[in-house]
């Protein structure tokens, strides 16, 4: 078993390609890091210049969005999903 | 470009946004690159007529939906319940899909809507500030 991450289509050059990786269990920020050292372009977009996740990046586990739950210090564990997501939003002002 | 979009999944479209009225609606649109094949009416978590985010749950089962579909988000799509369907600051600003098309769909006549498609081009998707391109619509 394992974490799946699923990988949005502008990000997927930065990671051959893949719509998903398999990742170890854990805190998501040793997870996002240990990605990071494998898609230095992956972690180049996931964060901002801050080290904190990117404003207008959403990281799910299970759905829920991260920020809702601890953030970069959430677990996560053996058959957990994360998805990265770009923000989506808009309106008419 | 253009995108085609299927006369019923169009009407879907703005019949998901008349209902959504007096708020606005969103939704994706999956298909082959410039093609709608399935629609994804989502939730406006924003409940708001002035902004929407679409709910997270269904948000993510419409891009896993696309994924396993082999599709692309070829479309996606917001109304604006009282405004040209033109894109908002905001809109520019909160565009980070380089490749789908946003349209917008105007309900200033609510019998009539006027819908309109863009791409939101950016140096690095993540900008704020972009280029408008507008996207001939093709409705068969």
């Amino acid at each position: 078993m394992s974490v799946t991450v699923n990988i949005p289509a502008v990000l997927r050059p930065a990671v051959g390609g893949s719509k998903s990786l398999e990742a170890d269990p854990g805190q998501l920020r040793d997870l996002l890091g240990n990605l990071g050292e494998q898609y230095p372009a992956l972690k180049q977009q996931v964060f901002g210049e801050d080290g904190g996740l990117h404003k207008f990046v959403n990281l799910y586990v299970n759905d829920e969005d991260v920020r809702y739950l601890e953030g970069l210090d959430t677990k996560v564990g053996d058959g957990d999903t994360v998805a990265i997501l770009p923000a989506v939003a808009g309106g008419a002002l | 470009m253009k995108l085609t979009i299927p006369k019923d999944i169009y009407d879907q479209m703005i019949q998901h946004c008349k209902d959504g009225f007096p708020n606005e609606a969103c939704g994706f649109l999956g298909g082959p690159p410039g093609s709608v094949e399935r629609h994804y009416p989502l939730p406006n978590a924003a409940a708001s007529p002035v902004y929407y985010r679409p709910g997270d749950k269904e948000m993510i089962a419409a891009v896993n939906d696309i994924d396993e579909h082999d599709l692309e988000l070829v479309g996606i799509y917001h109304s604006h319940v009282a405004s040209a369907p033109k894109p908002s600051p905001t809109d520019v600003r909160e565009a980070h899909y380089p490749d789908s098309v946003y349209l917008i769909v105007s309900l200033m006549d609510m019998e009539s809507p006027e819908t309109k498609g863009y791409l939101i081009k950016k140096a690095d998707w993540r900008d704020e500030a972009g280029d408008v391109i507008e996207v001939d619509l093709v409705i068969s």
